[in-house]
This record gives C-alpha cells, sequence and structure tokens, in this order.
C-alpha cells in the first residue's frame, strides 16, 4: 500500500487524504515539513493565524529496523522566530506514523468554536474529536489518562498549558514507550498547536502490515553494517550512554566555551555539580537508570532516568543544554533543583533550552537574583498558571529582554543561543547566525570539530575554516534530519565511512531508488536554501543573520570576541 | 603542574593530582605514565587551549585528559 498524506482542516473539521505526489516521494522528516511549509504557508502570515499549517512527519527510515530511526518531524512558521521551523524528537509516534503509511499529516486553518479538539490516527485514518476532558491539563496527566484508556501501546503527541495559552515557547511533547516525555521542542510549535485547538493526537498502529521495504535483502545487510558503526563508535558505543550529553559540561568549561551568567564568563566555578561526571553517580546512587533510550531501536541510549533523594522519578531526557542554561548560566549548581525545572517545563510543555536562556534573562534584568534555584521554579510554575509576568516569561529571551529593557540578550532570529559560546566557539556562532532557524546548535554541531575532535579539528579560537566547516554540518545535517535517524549517528558517520555507505543504502533499499552520495549533499543544499527563501519571502534580511552586539565584549578566559565581518558571515550562503 | 581526568579515564586513577614537574615532560609521557591509551583519548586541553600529545608543558601547567566524548 503506497504512502498517503492526511489534510486535516481545522476551520471545516474535516480529513481528506490524498496519494504523495512524485515531488514529494523522495523526502521525509525536515525535507518533506521545510518543503511542504515552504510551499503551502504564506511566509508573511501570522504563525498563529488561519494561514498557518502545523507539518508532523516521520523520517524516511522511520518504522523499520534500522537503529536509531525513530524521530518525527514538526513543522511550521514559527511563532518565535517568525520565520521557518522544524524540530524533531524521539519517542514512538514517527515509527506509529510509518507503519500506518502515514508520510505526512498536514493540519490547517483554525476553529470557530472555543473548545479543544483530538485527533485520533488509526488504520481506518483520522478522526477529529471534541476535547472536554483534558484541557488545562499538563502532559503528564495527558499520557495517564490516555495510555489508562487506550493501552500502553499507544503513541500520543501533546502540548500542554502553555501551548493552550499559544506563548512562543511552547513546545510540543512526544510519549515514549514507557510514559516518559520527549519534546519537539525550539521555536514554539506548542503555540501553533493551541492556536488549532488540538489538545493531543493519538496513533494506534496495531493491524498494519509494517513498513514495505523495496529491497529487503539490500536493507538488512546494510542495517547491520550501520548498526555496527554506531555500536563501535566511542561516542555512539560508549560515551553517551555512560553519561548522557551532560558530559560536554566539563569539557566546555574547561574549553573556556561554557556560557556563565548569561554570557558573562566562559567558565562556571559549580561546573563539576552539575557535570555528567556527577549525574552518573547521582543516578546510579538513587537507583535510577544511568542509559536509557528514547525509542525502540535506539542504541545509543543517551536518555537517562533521573531520580530523587526518595529515589521517586523526576526526570528523563535531562539534557546539557537544559542543564547548561539552568546550571552555568542561570549559576544553580544542583541537580536536583534543575531535574525539578525540567519536569515541570515538560508538564507545562514549554522549551527547556528556551526557558532557561529566558531565565538568565530575568536574572539580568533582576527579577530573581543569579543562582536563585527556588526563585527560578517560581517563575516557571508562573508560566504554567499563565500569570501576566508568567506570560511574559513564556514568550522567551527575546520578549523578557524587551519588556525589561536590557541588551543582553543572547538570542538570534528572537530564539535562544544554547549553550557554547560563539566567541571562544566560532564555528558554532556561524550556525547560530546563519540557521534559518535562529540559533540552534544542532543545525551545524560545529562543537564536534572544535571541541571534542571527532571528525577532525578546527581551532575553536581562530576565524579559519569557520565557515565551511558550519555550511558542510548543515547540510549534512540537513538530510539526517530527513531520514528520522537521530542526530548522534552523526559522531560514526563521520568517522567511519562504511556506516555512511550503509545509511545511503538503508534508503535506496526502503524506497529502491539510487541515491549517491552527491544526491545527499544536492538535497541536503536544497533544503537549507528552501528554508532561506522562505524566511526572506517572510521579511527576513542578511542582517537577521547576526549575533547581539555584546558579543564584541571579550569573554573570560581567552578574552575572545566575535569578530566576523558581516561579508563573511554572508559568505556561508554561496554554495 | 597539574593533571585532570574526566568521564571514564577517571575510573581506577583519579579526578586530579598535582604533578611532579619534570623539564621537557610531553603530555604523551604523563598518558604512558597514567596507562592511558591513545585511542581512548579525544581532547587534550593546557590551559584551557588544545593540544597535541607531543606538547612540552612547562611548570604551572593544567592539563585536562577527555576520552572521546560525544553529545549535544
Amino acid at each position: 500500500m503506497p504512502d498517503k498524506i492526511y489534510r486535516i482542516n481545522m476551520t471545516d473539521l474535516k480529513v481528506t487524504n490524498e496519494e504523495v505526489p512524485e515531488q514529494w516521494k523522495g523526502l521525509g522528516g525536515r525535507g518533506l515539513t521545510s518543503t511542504i511549509v515552504a510551499q503551502e504557508v504564506k511566509p508573511t502570515c501570522h504563525p498563529l493565524g488561519k494561514y498557518n499549517k502545523l507539518v508532523f512527519a516521520p523520517g524516511l527510515l522511520s518504522g523499520t529496523t534500522c537503529a536509531n530511526s525513530g524521530r518525527l518531524s514538526a513543522g511550521a512558521k514559527s511563532p518565535l522566530t517568525g520565520g521557518i521551523k522544524e524540530c524533531n524528537a524521539g519517542g514512538t509516534a514517527a515509527a506509529n506514523f510509518a507503519r500506518l503509511g502515514i508520510k505526512v499529516l498536514i493540519i490547517d486553518g483554525l476553529p470557530e468554536k472555543d473548545t479543544f479538539y483530538s485527533l485520533k490516527v488509526d488504520k481506518n485514518g483520522v478522526t477529529i474529536k471534541e476535547e472536554t476532558e483534558l484541557g488545562g491539563k499538563g502532559n503528564y496527566e495527558v499520557v495517564k489518562n490516555l495510555t489508562e484508556k487506550l493501552g500502553k501501546k499507544i503513541g500520543i503527541i501533546s502540548m500542554g498549558p502553555v501551548g493552550e495559552m499559544r506563548l512562543a515557547a511552547a513546545n510540543i511533547s512526544v510519549r515514549t514507550r514507557d510514559d516518559y516525555i520527549r519534546s519537539l521542542g525550539r521555536g514554539g510549535l506548542g503555540a501553533v498547536m493551541g492556536s488549532k485547538k488540538i489538545k493531543y493526537i493519538t496513533i494506534d498502529d496495531s493491524d498494519t502490515p509494517g513498513v514495505p521495504i523495496a529491497d529487503p535483502k539490500k536493507f538488512k545487510a546494510a542495517g547491520k553494517i550501520f548498526a555496527k558503526a554506531l555500536a563501535e563508535h566511542p561516542v555512539s558505543g560508549g560515551a553517551l550512554k555512560n553519561y548522557g550529553t551532560d558530559v560536554l559540561v566539563n569539557i566546555l568549561n574547561e574549553a573556556g566555551g561554557l556560557p556563565t551568567k548569561n554570557f558573562r564568563y566562559g567558565k562556571f566555578a559549580g561546573h563539576e555539580k552539575i557535570s555528567g561526571e556527577t549525574m552518573h553517580d547521582t543516578i546510579a546512587g538513587r537507583s535510577g537508570k544511568v542509559s536509557h533510550g528514547c525509542h525502540t531501536g535506539c542504541v545509543i541510549q543517551c536518555s537517562q532516568v533521573y531520580n530523587d533523594k526518595d529515589q521517586k522519578y523526576m526526570t528523563s531526557g535531562f539534557e546539557y543544554e537544559t542543564i547548561w542554561a539552568f546550571g552555568a548560566d542561570c549559576c544553580i549548581d544542583d541537580l536536583d533543583v534543575i531535574a525539578q525545572a525540567d519536569h515541570l517545563m515538560d508538564d507545562i510543555g514549554v522549551d527547556s533550552i528556551e526557558t532557561g536562556v529566558m531565565i538568565g534573562v530575568a536574572m539580568e534584568a533582576g527579577i530573581i537574583p543569579f543562582g536563585d534555584g527556588q526563585g527560578m521554579l517560581g517563575l516557571l510554575k508562573e508560566i504554567g498558571s499563565g500569570t501576566p509576568l508568567g506570560r511574559i516569561l513564556g514568550c522567551g529571551a527575546a520578549a523578557v529582554g524587551k519588556a525589561y529593557g536590557i541588551t543582553r540578550v543572547p538570542v538570534v532570529k528572537n530564539q535562544g543561543i544554547p549553550a557554547y559560546d560563539p566567541r571562544s566557539v566560532k564555528g558554532i556562532g556561524i550556525t547560530y547566525a546563519t540557521s534559518p532557524m535562529g540559533a540552534d546548535h544542532t543545525a551545524g554541531y560545529t562543537i564536534a570539530t572544535n571541541i571534542l575532535k571527532v571528525g577532525g579539528f578546527v581551532d575553536p579560537l581562530k576565524k579559519e575554516g569557520q565557515i565551511e566547516l558550519s555550511r558542510n554540518l548543515q547540510i549534512a545535517t540537513a538530510f539526517i534530519d530527513s531520514t528520522g535517524l537521530c542526530i548522534f549517528v552523526a559522531f560514526p558517520i563521520i568517522d567511519i565511512p562504511a556506516g555512511f555507505t550503509a545509511m545511503v543504502d538503508m534508503v535506496n533499499a526502503r524506497f529502491g531508488i539510487s541515491l549517491t552520495a552527491d544526491d545527499i549533499t544536492k538535497l541536503g543544499k536544497q533544503i537549507l536554501r528552501t528554508e532561506h527563501e522562505f524566511n526572506l519571502a517572510a521579511g527576513f534580511t542578511n542582517k537577521n543573520d547576526r549575533l547581539p552586539e555584546f558579543f564584541e565584549d571579550p569573554v573570560l578566559p581567552h578574552n575572545a570576541v566575535w569578530d566576523f565581518t558581516d561579508e563573511e558571515i554572508d559568505s556561508f550562503w554561496n554554495f | 603542574m597539574k593533571v585532570k581526568l574526566f568521564a571514564s579515564l577517571r575510573e581506577g586513577r583519579f579526578k586530579e593530582k598535582e604533578w611532579e614537574y619534570v623539564k621537557g615532560i610531553t603530555v604523551s609521557h604523563i598518558l604512558g605514565k597514567l596507562n592511558i591509551n591513545k585511542v581512548e583519548v579525544g581532547a587534550l586541553l593546557v590551559n584551557s587551549l588544545h593540544v597535541g600529545p607531543d606538547y612540552t608543558l612547562q611548570e604551572d601547567d593544567i592539563l585536562a585528559v577527555f576520552p572521546v566524548l560525544g553529545g549535544g
């Protein structure tokens, strides 16, 4: 059975389905969401208005036996940046969609009635229902309620109260197989879901034949080579499993690239207390899980289950960027307090990077002092309950900076700058400046080459080679984001050529096509250009590809400054 | 001179240790003394700057040794 496109019109409350047009057949994940948003969404539309569309797409390899292929992409015009947005997350939903033969779900229009709705997706198609019970509830309660009713195999995509309030830092949650939560985090897509009044989507893939594979023998052989590369590489096969992504705290601190006190310094005195090494020992001492996969088929297992002192569940998917934001950037050197914040943010449904950067700005503004963990938790609760202050905070770092009239506001295209100082890790600064997504480390993760020495080494403190590095990584990432593969497969496939070839072979075997390495580069470039052109049509210019001026001030320990010229930054787009 | 170890390299070794300075001592020499295989090593930093294994250390240097790491 060929894959289908489902269109859900929330104005008429009608569902239609159609065949996949030829030009979309070779696309999945980010490649597909960005292509659809660029083709079908008016670039100048209001992100919360009737012309915006919310698009969900599994990747090209989702639902197959390929390791680490469980990422789901969501796309729309972003309420935070005003540009195009794609974010992706783990959980079960991508595989659920793929097994149902759903290539993409496109939600458009706005309902007239002031009520919430749910979407039920199963082998019979998509049904829209009014939802009267779960409005106002947090994501954990939504997941609990729905799995009790529908069973443990159900896929769930939901929004929390912050999405319902349509605030620009709202995210979308995706259920993992064990009732934890993963987030389609950045860019406020939860607010778009809120504008369309969809509280949740359930996906039941029972009684489906599974994902068809054009050449099963070739697929199986390539899958084995790919899984072997992941298992053999020290990053995907060991480091991430044992220490999680939070292992980065100490190395970024040592390199002077750990933004501290709202990007004032490059080192944090409390780094050891919030490090991956400390997290590992804390989890092990409290009967948590040091390693955990967010979806079936994940062999990297970078996630974990973090318990409190009484060995009760606190959070999972406790990431470096979240821990950096609330830790070093806000000067809170207490992992338990940060874990409480992570839990609360998953529940109310806000992006933990945007919110952490925002709290740093709120501390700068004097709303609470730096280091005030309890004050920080209080502010998060204000966001969840929608007080007037909470609503400003829930719109992200740039909104708070504006409301309080301060200039040290680390954002690009209104999106909070994550966990790596662009002055002392210059390649990532080029990614922040140029990514069509706004400041996004995952878009072209130069940390691998600038700091970790994976895939070569480009000196993080020099300008030479950074633009080319960021460009090459952004092109490759645009392709990987289209496959449904976790971005962490990049570590092994950069270093192990057979792993890269196996990835391409699996895509070819799945669809009976014959992509080459050149085709993949072409596709990556095409996706980036499509996204960039949408942003230009939405009113952006090259002047939006700039970092805030406070990055001209030197940062310790290297006294590094952001010193790329406008012409140098603009040369990124010469491809 | 100080040596700092991180992540898996701490297992059975230490977190941080004063190291007796000997003129001409290289990073490689210290890795050898600590029984750290070069293939395990990701980044080497001296005083917050990346260096190679042949780097010759000075008396007040702080050497940080990281295994191959990833994340993000």
